[in-house]
């Protein structure tokens, strides 16, 4: 378990592109550039489109701010993202609590801005992740939501006998990989 | 169940008005994030669908696949979802377009077709969240976190093709 495990976006990153640039440079190197610039075109159109999403959202949650909605939801699961999160900052709460209770609602654009924040107020500068940023990372990486909408409203229009049937398969799985992500940060982070 | 959201966006503007919050002004200074927010995300965005798209162009992830699906068959998942399974963690609308063949494919109420939808609706772009968590922060040691973060996504993929036996 000591030894180190250098799984990083570095490498990652690296074995995708240079994998792939390998192959195509036998295959077919004239689709390399073609499929690059088309992508990066694909990326700023994705990128431009979230800014429209995140209009909205960031817009909405500040209206929720505004009004002391976030301060009431923030207060009452207060406790919880305490003992899950070890940050005592009410700023980092409310952020956390927007990002879980937009999870399990399946807005998951809603969930990204108000989590970049909380991961930046729990940023000491050392370089190194702190155990809340861990926990609500792996929280997000494991999907937990309530009702799968994407989903059943792609089943329905294929014409599905009952699209919502994949509710409860889908609660449990995510309860539970969720779950098992939890222990395992807690293991990996011991407490400071 | 479709009105979650709208009732939600409801009682946003409803409570601040009862609060007598000018709900107006704090929603356009809010929203004036949105842009910049957006834009500095746009490079690690490119950067993950260029690579992406690289992989699916140069058959690499074909390769992949076929190297990866007697290990995934061994926990479990059929091997028509081999390409699901390993996309998952990429690429949000890439896995979405996948899902689409699959349930075309191997039908919507079949067993294959759930487990797919199961995987999808249970499971997060973990790459994705990986770039642009840590974007804004000096954050370069993720330590464990990203190990744990893949694990589970593979445990999602695993415990979906079981629930969908059994529910």
């Amino acid at each position: 378990m000591k030894a180190e495990i250098k799984i990083s976006m570095r490498y990652i990153w690296f074995f995708m592109m240079a994998g792939s640039l390998a192959i195509l440079c036998f295959t077919a190197p004239e689709k390399a550039v073609s499929s690059l610039t088309g992508s990066a075109a694909t990326s700023l159109e994705i990128s431009l489109k979230l800014a429209g999403v995140y209009c909205l959202w960031l817009g909405v949650i500040n209206v929720l701010k505004q009004s002391g909605a976030v301060d009431a939801l923030s207060k009452k699961m207060q406790p919880l993202i305490k003992k899950l999160f070890k940050t005592q900052n009410d700023e980092t709460t409310q952020n956390i609590s927007i990002n879980v209770s937009a999870n399990l609602l399946g807005v998951g654009n809603a969930a990204t801005p108000p989590a970049l924040k909380a991961v930046k107020q729990t940023d000491d500068g050392s370089g190194k992740i702190s155990r809340g940023a861990a926990m609500l990372f792996v929280i997000n990486s494991c999907g937990l939501q309530l009702i799968p909408t994407t989903m059943i409203g792609i089943r329905a229009e294929l014409g599905s006998v009952s699209p919502s049937d994949i509710i409860l398969p889908c609660i449990l799985t995510s309860v539970l990989t969720t779950a098992a992500g939890i222990f395992l940060v807690c293991l990996a982070f011991k407490d400071k | 169940m479709s009105a979650a959201i709208p009732m939600v966006l409801l009682f946003t503007f409803v409570y601040a008005f009862v609060k007598k919050v000018n709900a107006y002004n704090a929603f356009i200074d809010g929203a004036k994030e949105a842009v910049p927010l957006a834009l500095s995300l746009f490079p690690y965005i490119a950067a993950m669908i260029m690579a992406v798209e690289l992989m699916r162009a140069s058959g690499f992830y074909n390769l992949l696949s076929l190297a990866f699906s007697p290990l995934l068959k061994l926990l479990g998942i059929p091997s028509e979802l081999t390409q699901l399974v390993l996309l998952r963690p990429f690429s949000g609308s890439g896995s979405l377009a996948l899902v689409n063949e699959i349930f075309l494919k191997y039908g919507v109420d079949g067993y294959v077709g759930r487990c797919a939808a199961v995987i999808f609706g249970s499971s997060e772009t973990v790459f994705y969240l990986t770039t642009i968590y840590f974007s804004d922060t000096k954050i370069k040691k993720l330590g464990l976190a990203l190990p744990i973060a893949l694990f589970c996504c593979l445990l999602s993929a695993v415990l979906a093709c079981l629930m969908c036996r059994f529910f």
